[in-house]
C-alpha cells in the first residue's frame, strides 16, 4: 500500500488542526514483510465498545445499554478496535460488572426466552445455560460451562428459576468466553491454523453486521459447513443484504459520532436533525454497498437516502413515504460522501465551517495521511473573523506563506471545495454575502495533481486516487478486524485485495475477497511439531461420562481438546453423598501436566492427586466443583 | 503492558523507601490532581511580587484565587524538557517523561503515588473526568499511566462514580456479595482456560483482566456506612457540552465525598483533554475551547474570551478548595485540607505556541504540615520532574527521580 508520510518542510504554521490523536508509539514501525509473514497471528479480540453494546442489547432483546456506559478504548490508527491493544482494565470491568447485573436481571424477569420453561428443575435449568450460554458465546456450551453455570444457578435456586437464570446470565455476560472472540484455531500444518466453524460464524458475522451470528450461521458452524469457501461466502453474501453496513463502519471511519454532543449555534439544527443525518450515513452506506455500488459510487452519487424533515433541511425533494426513503438531487451541489450532512456537521465549527478540519479529516480518513502536528514555538493563531472576506480569504495565508504550505496545501483547499456547505452541512450560495472559490488542487495522491472545482470534482479525484480505495481497504480492515499498525499482517491482506480494486469494482466484492483471503480464515503461529489435522478438528471432543464414584465424588472426565503432543481435560466432581466434604480425586494422567486451573494437584506414582482450591474445595452434598489440566505426552 | 498488582507490590516491597520521610517529617495523607486543558495565556495568568508578598492583578486568570492567596504554592516557569505540543505535554505532565522507566516505572504522579501507598482502602485511586472520553483513548486525551503507554481512563459519569463508590443502586441482600464473588472467581478460573490454550502473545491481556477482577473482589464489602452521597439528578447525560459546569460540579462533590469515606487516598479530576472541544456556552462563548486558546496577543477580545475561560476553571478550583476546608478528614487531623496535598496542573505554557516551556501549576492544601503555604516561586526553566519529585516528597515517598532519571534528579528547592 503507498502510504505518504506528510513531510515537515516549514518552520511556521498558522493553524492548528484537531486531528485525530496521532497512534502511542510503537515499539516496532517497520512494515510486516508480506513474503515472510503474510497470516496475521492466532489471537484473542475483545469485543470492541459497539460490538458488546449491540451483543448485549440483543440477548436482552432491548436496548438496556449504550457505548457511553463503558470506558473508552485505546485509539490506534484513528480507531478503537484494535485487536491487539483492546483489554478489560479495572474500569471497564466494573462496567461490565454492571452492565452485566441489569442484563441478567432483564433476562431473569422473562427467562422463558431461553430453554423454554420457568420451573427451578434440573432440567429448566440445564436448557436456560445451553440455551444462552450457546447465545453469549457463540458456540455449544461445552460440559465445563455447564457444571460451572450449574454451580451459579444452584447459589439462587432456592430463590426461583428467574433469579436463579438471572445469576446465570449475570455471569455469562461478564465470562471472558463472552467479551473475547477467539481466533485460535487448530493446526493446520506448516506453521499454520484453520479456524474453527465457530470462531468463523463470529468473525463473519462482526465482521459484516457489528453484531454476533444470527440462526442460519450458527447452523451452518453447528453443521461444520462453514469453513467450506462455498459456504462461507453464501453466508458473507446474505449478511451484506442486511442493511448493516459493516455494522457501524461508517461512524467509526468518518468520527461521525462526536455529531451527538457537538455545540452548534444555529437552532435549525436539532438533535433530531443531528439524528437524522447519523442514520442518513450509516443507509447511505449500506445502500451502496448493498446495490453494488463502488468507491467511485459512494463518493459520487447523487442521491441520499433521507426522512421528509432532512429532506427539507437540505432543500431537496421529500421522499415519498413518512421514513429514510432513497431521494435523488435534482439541484445543487450534494454528492455522495463528501456532502453527507454528518460529514460536513461533524467537521464544522460551532458557528461556520472549517476549511482546515475538513480537509483534514479526508486527508486523515478517505486518503489514509494522517497530518502531523503543528510544530511547536510558532504563532498557531486562526486568521480572525472579518466583515468583507470569505472563510477561504482567512484560511489563505497557509498557503500563501511558504514556511506553512508544506501542511496546508496538502489540507485547505479539500476543505475549501467544501465552502457551499455551511458548518450544519447546508448549501449556501454566497459565504459572507461574497461569491465562493471551490477550486483547488489534490497534491500527493496518484494520479498526481487532480484539479477540482467544488465537491464534486474533488469527490471524483478522490475515488480516481490509489490512495482513496487502498485507504478505505485499510479503514475496513482496521475497524473490522482489528488491525493496527503497520507491522499488523492484515496489511498484506489488505494490499493484495486494494492492488486488483479499481474505483469501480464494487465494494460488495472488495469485502467479499478480504472474506476469502487466506488472511480471513488462517492464522499463523508455532505448531510445535504438532502433524496438521484435516479438516480442522472439532475443539471439544467429548467423551462418553466415566462415572467413577471415589469416596462418595463422582468424577467426569471430558478431553476438551487433544494433539498428538499434549491435551487438556476438565474434570467435574460431584458429591453424591449426604456430607458436605473438602474432595480430593485421584486420576491416571498420561505425561507431564504443563497448566491446571481450580486445582491444587500432587503426583502420587503415576497416578496425579487433585484438590480444591480456597473457593471450591467444600462440596455441599450434590453440589459440583469444575476444574482441569492441560499436560504434555 | 500494564503492570500487575503482583508486580507493583513487588516493587513497593523491592523499594526501600516509603519509611524514611515519614519517620522524619510530616507528610500528607491524600493526593488531589486537578487538570484543565490547553496551557494558558502565560502574562495572563502570573503574579505579580515576590515569594512571599504577590498579588493576582485585576482580570488575571488567577484573580479568582485571591482569597485564597495564603494557602497556596503558585509555581511558574517550569519547563518540560523532551516534551512539547499538545500530546507531548499532556503525556509528560505527570510522568516526568512519557514511557519512562526508571524509579517511578513509566507511572504517572497519582498511579505511583497510589502504588506506593498501597493503602488498604477500597479504591487504590479513582479517576473523575468530565467530558474526556467522547475522542477515545490516547495520549492526547489521558493523563494517568499505570505504566509506560498503559493509560487509566477517568470515569466521566457521576452516577456511575456514585455506584462504584458508594454502592448506590446495588442490589442488597444478605447473600448477593457472595454471589457476586463466586461470579468473579467463575470468571477468573475461565481466564485461566483461556490463558492455557492462549499464544503467548495474549498472555498479558489476559493476566491484566484476571488482575482487574481480582481489584474487584477486593472492592467486594460491605458498603461504607454514613458517608454523604451526593444526590445525582435524573436524566443528567454528562457527554452533553452544555452539561459540562454541572458534571463538573458533581464530580467534585463526588471527589470529596469519596475522600470523607477514605474510599481511595489518591483521586483525580480531569477536566476535557488538551485539544478540548469544549464550547463554554455557560459564558456565552461560541468557539471551542482548543480555539479560544489560540488568541494572538494582537486579538485582545479573543485573548479576553480565553482568560475568561480559564478564570472559570479557576472559580472551580476555589470552590473545591472551600469544599475540602469544610470536610473533615475520616481519618482525624482537621480537615481535608488539612491533610491533602492538592495539585492543580496544566499540560502546556503559552497555548498559542505549543510549547511546554513556562508552564505553570498550583499546590494547595497543608498537606499536614509538610507544605509551606502563601508562595509563589518562580523556578527558572527547573524540569517539571523536580516538582513530581517534591509532591512525591511531600507524600512521604523519597524517590530521588521521577521519569528519566538521565534527564533530571532530585527535588525542587523550596517547595517542600
Amino acid at each position: 500500500m503507498k502510504r505518504l508520510l506528510l513531510t515537515l518542510a516549514l518552520a511556521a504554521c498558522e493553524a492548528k488542526i484537531d486531528a485525530p490523536a496521532p497512534p502511542m508509539p510503537v515499539d516496532d514501525m517497520k512494515p510486516v514483510d508480506c513474503a515472510v509473514a503474510p497470516l496475521p497471528g492466532r489471537r484473542l479480540r475483545r469485543l470492541s465498545r459497539p460490538e458488546l453494546v449491540r451483543s448485549t442489547n440483543e440477548l436482552a432483546a432491548a436496548s438496556v445499554v449504550s457505548v457511553q456506559a463503558l470506558a473508552s478504548d485505546l485509539v490506534v490508527d484513528g480507531f478503537e478496535t484494535s485487536a491487539e491493544k483492546l483489554s478489560v482494565g479495572v474500569l471497564l470491568a466494573d462496567q461490565l460488572q454492571t452492565m452485566a447485573e441489569s442484563v441478567g436481571a432483564a433476562i431473569g424477569q422473562a427467562p422463558t426466552r431461553f430453554g423454554g420453561c420457568n420451573m427451578p428443575t434440573d432440567a429448566c435449568r440445564d436448557a436456560f445455560i445451553r440455551a444462552l450460554g450457546s447465545a453469549a458465546f457463540r458456540r455449544p456450551v461445552d460440559d465445563t460451562q455447564l457444571a460451572e453455570y450449574r454451580s451459579i444457578y444452584e447459589l439462587a435456586r432456592s430463590d426461583g428459576h428467574g433469579p436463579a437464570a438471572a445469576l446465570v446470565a449475570e455471569a455469562m455476560l461478564s465470562s471472558p468466553f463472552f467479551l473475547y472472540r477467539p481466533e485460535l484455531g487448530s493446526p493446520a500444518g506448516e506453521g499454520q491454523w484453520a479456524l474453527s466453524d465457530d470462531e468463523l460464524a463470529s468473525q463473519l458475522s462482526y465482521f459484516l453486521t457489528g453484531g454476533p451470528p444470527d440462526a442460519q450461521l450458527r447452523a451452518a458452524a453447528d453443521a461444520k459447513m462453514l469453513h467450506e469457501p462455498a459456504q462461507l461466502e453464501a453466508h458473507a453474501t446474505r449478511l451484506l443484504q442486511g442493511h448493516d453496513g459493516l455494522g457501524g463502519f461508517v461512524d467509526a471511519w468518518l468520527e461521525l459520532d462526536r455529531l451527538d454532543t457537538l455545540p452548534k449555534e444555529p437552532p435549525v439544527f436539532t438533535p433530531a436533525i443531528r439524528a437524522a443525518m447519523r442514520e442518513e450515513a450509516r443507509r447511505y452506506f449500506a445502500q451502496v454497498l448493498e446495490s453494488g455500488g463502488s468507491w467511485q459510487t459512494l463518493l459520487t452519487a447523487r442521491y441520499g437516502i433521507v426522512d421528509r424533515q432532512l429532506a427539507a433541511f437540505y432543500g431537496q425533494p421529500a421522499p415519498t413515504g413518512v421514513t429514510f426513503e432513497k431521494v435523488d438531487w435534482p439541484e445543487g451541489r450534494r454528492t455522495g460522501l463528501l456532502t453527507l450532512g454528518a460529514l460536513l456537521a461533524t467537521h464544522g465549527k460551532p458557528s461556520g465551517s472549517s476549511p482546515v478540519h475538513r480537509g483534514a479529516v479526508i486527508r486523515a480518513r478517505m486518503l489514509c495521511q494522517p497530518p502531523p502536528p503543528p510544530p511547536p514555538n510558532v504563532n498557531a493563531t486562526p486568521p480572525p473573523e472579518q466583515a468583507g472576506r470569505t472563510t477561504r480569504d482567512r484560511f489563505v495565508a497557509h498557503s500563501a506563506n511558504p514556511s506553512c504550505a508544506g501542511c496546508h496545501s496538502m489540507l485547505d483547499p479539500l476543505g475549501f471545495a467544501l465552502e457551499h456547505f455551511d458548518g450544519i452541512g447546508q448549501e449556501r450560495a454566497l459565504d459572507n454575502g461574497l461569491a465562493i472559490d471551490a477550486t483547488g488542487k489534490l497534491l500527493a495522491t496518484t494520479p498526481a495533481d487532480a484539479t477540482f472545482d467544488g465537491a464534486r470534482s474533488l469527490s471524483e479525484a478522490i475515488a480516481n486516487s490509489e490512495e482513496g480505495r487502498s485507504c478505505f481497504v485499510t479503514q475496513v480492515l482496521r475497524f473490522g478486524m482489528g488491525m493496527s499498525g503497520a507491522r499488523d499482517p492484515f496489511t498484506c491482506v489488505g494490499s493484495s485485495v486494494a492492488n486488483s480494486m479499481t474505483p469501480t469494482t464494487p465494494l460488495r466484492d472488495v469485502v467479499l475477497a478480504l472474506v476469502k483471503a487466506d488472511g480471513f480464515r488462517l492464522r499463523a503461529g508455532a505448531t510445535n511439531g504438532v502433524q496438521p489435522m484435516l479438516p480442522p478438528p472439532v475443539l471439544t471432543m467429548p467423551m462418553p461420562p466415566t462415572p467413577q464414584p471415589m469416596n462418595g465424588l463422582q468424577v467426569t472426565r471430558t478431553t476438551q481438546s487433544s494433539w498428538p503432543t499434549g491435551y487438556c481435560d476438565d474434570v467435574t466432581v460431584k458429591n453424591v453423598g449426604t456430607v458436605a466434604t473438602d474432595w480430593a480425586v485421584e486420576l491416571a494422567v498420561e505425561g507431564t501436566i504443563n497448566n491446571a486451573w481450580n486445582t491444587q494437584f500432587t503426583a502420587s506414582g503415576s497416578n496425579v492427586r487433585f484438590a480444591g482450591v480456597a473457593w471450591n474445595s467444600r462440596l455441599e452434598p450434590m453440589a459440583s466443583a469444575a476444574f482441569g489440566f492441560c499436560a504434555m505426552k | 503492558m500494564k503492570l500487575t498488582r503482583r508486580e507493583l507490590g513487588l516493587a513497593a516491597l523491592g523499594a526501600a523507601t516509603t519509611a524514611r520521610a515519614q519517620m522524619t517529617r510530616p507528610a500528607a495523607s491524600r493526593l488531589i490532581v486537578f487538570f484543565t486543558p490547553n496551557g494558558t495565556v502565560p502574562a495572563r495568568w502570573r503574579p505579580t511580587g515576590t515569594e512571599t508578598a504577590f498579588s493576582f492583578g485585576a482580570g488575571t486568570v488567577l484573580e479568582p484565587l485571591t482569597a485564597l492567596r495564603d494557602k497556596l504554592v503558585v509555581i511558574d516557569e517550569l519547563d518540560f524538557f523532551g516534551a512539547d505540543n499538545h500530546e507531548g505535554g499532556m503525556a509528560a505532565m505527570l510522568t516526568g517523561t512519557e514511557g519512562s522507566s526508571g524509579e517511578s516505572r513509566g507511572m504517572s504522579l497519582d498511579q505511583f503515588v497510589a502504588a506506593r501507598l498501597n493503602a488498604a482502602t477500597r479504591f487504590r485511586s479513582i479517576e473523575l473526568g468530565v467530558a474526556t472520553s467522547a475522542w477515545g483513548s490516547s495520549r492526547q486525551t489521558r493523563m494517568s499511566y499505570s505504566g509506560p503507554g498503559a493509560l487509566v481512563s477517568p470515569d466521566d459519569d457521576p452516577s456511575a462514580v456514585a455506584r462504584r463508590v458508594f454502592n448506590v443502586g446495588a442490589g442488597s441482600g444478605s447473600n448477593r456479595l457472595d454471589r457476586k464473588k463466586a461470579i468473579l472467581r467463575l470468571n477468573r478460573g475461565q481466564l485461566d482456560r483461556m490463558r492455557a490454550i492462549a499464544p503467548e502473545n495474549e498472555h498479558a491481556k489476559l493476566d491484566a483482566h484476571k488482575s482487574a477482577l481480582d481489584t474487584l473482589e477486593a472492592r467486594l464489602v460491605a458498603p461504607t456506612g454514613m458517608c454523604g452521597v451526593p444526590a445525582i439528578p435524573m436524566g443528567l447525560r454528562p457527554q452533553q457540552n452544555d452539561a459540562f459546569p454541572q458534571v463538573g460540579a458533581l464530580q467534585m462533590d463526588l471527589l470529596v465525598a469519596a475522600l470523607a469515606c477514605d474510599a481511595t487516598k489518591v483521586i483525580s479530576l480531569q477536566w476535557s483533554h488538551t485539544v478540548s472541544p469544549i464550547v463554554p456556552t455557560w459564558l456565552s462563548l461560541n468557539e471551542a475551547h482548543h480555539e479560544l486558546s489560540h488568541m494572538a496577543d494582537s486579538n485582545a477580545a479573543g485573548v479576553d474570551r480565553f482568560i475568561a475561560a480559564e478564570r472559570w476553571f479557576a472559580q472551580q478550583f476555589a470552590t473545591l478548595v472551600s469544599k475540602l476546608e469544610a470536610t473533615p478528614d475520616p481519618n482525624g487531623g482537621g480537615s481535608l485540607f488539612d491533610t491533602s496535598l492538592v495539585l492543580w496542573c496544566k499540560e502546556m505554557g503559552d497555548s498559542r505556541a505549543h510549547v511546554c516551556r513556562n508552564v505553570p501549576m498550583v499546590l494547595t492544601g497543608k498537606a499536614n504540615g509538610a507544605l509551606r503555604l502563601g508562595r509563589y516561586l518562580r523556578v527558572a526553566g527547573e524540569p517539571h520532574q523536580k516538582l513530581l519529585v517534591s509532591l512525591s516528597h511531600l507524600m512521604g515517598l523519597d524517590n530521588e527521580t521521577f521519569g528519566d532519571p538521565t534527564k533530571s534528579r532530585g527535588a525542587l528547592a523550596g517547595v517542600a
